[in-house]
């Protein structure tokens, strides 16, 4: 019997996921996007804008929550895949960080703002997933 | 009879990793310092200044490779362990950051110079506060 047949409950665990993904990923951006028109149009205090700024970040936790429910969810092999990628992305993802700054502090490299931390690391998460999931077919 | 019969506090990975990071931190240390003072001193042009602020990186990778072994060497739980606190302290770190660069781009908090330098840092410190909690689920 081939183990290549999709399983129903891992097809399950991965609806839930981008299910629940989707979900927290549009109520961030909603919240981000009205962080920034709150803070553009009514011009608050620095420490107003800064609680305004920071109101987003405990709902893209949600984002976090449904991926760890989703790796809980996975059997062995499965979960190891999922571990290795989050691993090879935070490894790139830091030396990438140190080598930049390194560049950016003694060969005078152009400022980049911390903002983009996160997309480089959706960046290298998706390409991990995809190195780990060629290595182990 | 040998001293493996012995039970041991700190399991093999563990004593490799307390041995091995140390010393790529120590090297990391030295070459910074070095590419600091060489570069500071003698000025050197772009395509010399590149490498020489790059090779910090390589010793990074060593500590990078102690701790990738640490984990390959432990057992399944602890391996558990370590890859969903490093999860949970990388999506903070992520968050976290997004947010302070959304803070500095409107001007609520001062713009950090070198600011992905301290990406590093602030990493471990997310995962030194997350590692604990995770342990204690699992207990």
């Amino acid at each position: 019997m081939s183990d290549t047949s999709a399983d129903p409950r891992e097809l399950r665990a991965s609806l839930r996921l981008m299910r629940e993904t989707l979900i927290a990923g549009l109520i961030y951006a909603a919240s981000y996007i009205a962080a920034v028109w709150a803070i553009k149009t009514l011009d608050p205090p620095q420490w107003q804008a800064a609680l305004i700024a920071l109101a987003p970040v405990p709902l893209a936790l949600l984002m976090l929550r449904a991926e760890l429910r989703y790796i809980v969810g996975l059997d062995e092999m499965k979960r190891r895949m999922r571990s290795e990628s989050v691993v090879m992305a935070t490894g790139a993802l830091l030396v990438g960080a140190l080598a930049y700054g390194s560049l950016e502090d003694m060969a005078g490299f152009p400022h980049l703002s911390l903002w983009w931390v996160f997309p480089i690391f959706c960046v290298l998460q998706c390409a991990s997933n995809m190195i780990v999931y060629l290595r182990y077919r | 009879m040998t001293v493996d019969s012995q039970p041991s506090k700190w399991p093999p990975a563990a004593k490799r990793y307390m041995r091995e990071f140390p010393l790529a931190s120590a090297l990391y240390v030295g070459v910074l310092m070095g590419s600091v003072v060489i570069l500071r001193r003698f000025d050197p042009p772009l395509y010399a200044a590149i490498p020489l602020a790059l090779a910090p990186v390589a010793p990074a990778l060593l500590m990078l490779r102690a701790y990738l072994r640490f984990v390959a060497g432990v057992d399944e739980m602890q391996r558990r362990i370590q890859h969903e606190s490093m999860l949970i302290a990388a999506a903070i770190v992520a968050f976290g950051t997004f947010s302070y660069g959304f803070l500095e781009g409107v001007g609520a908090v001062p713009s950090i110079p070198m600011a992905f330098i301290w990406v590093l840092p602030a990493m471990i410190a997310v995962w030194g506060v997350t590692l604990p909690f995770v342990v204690r689920r699992y207990k």
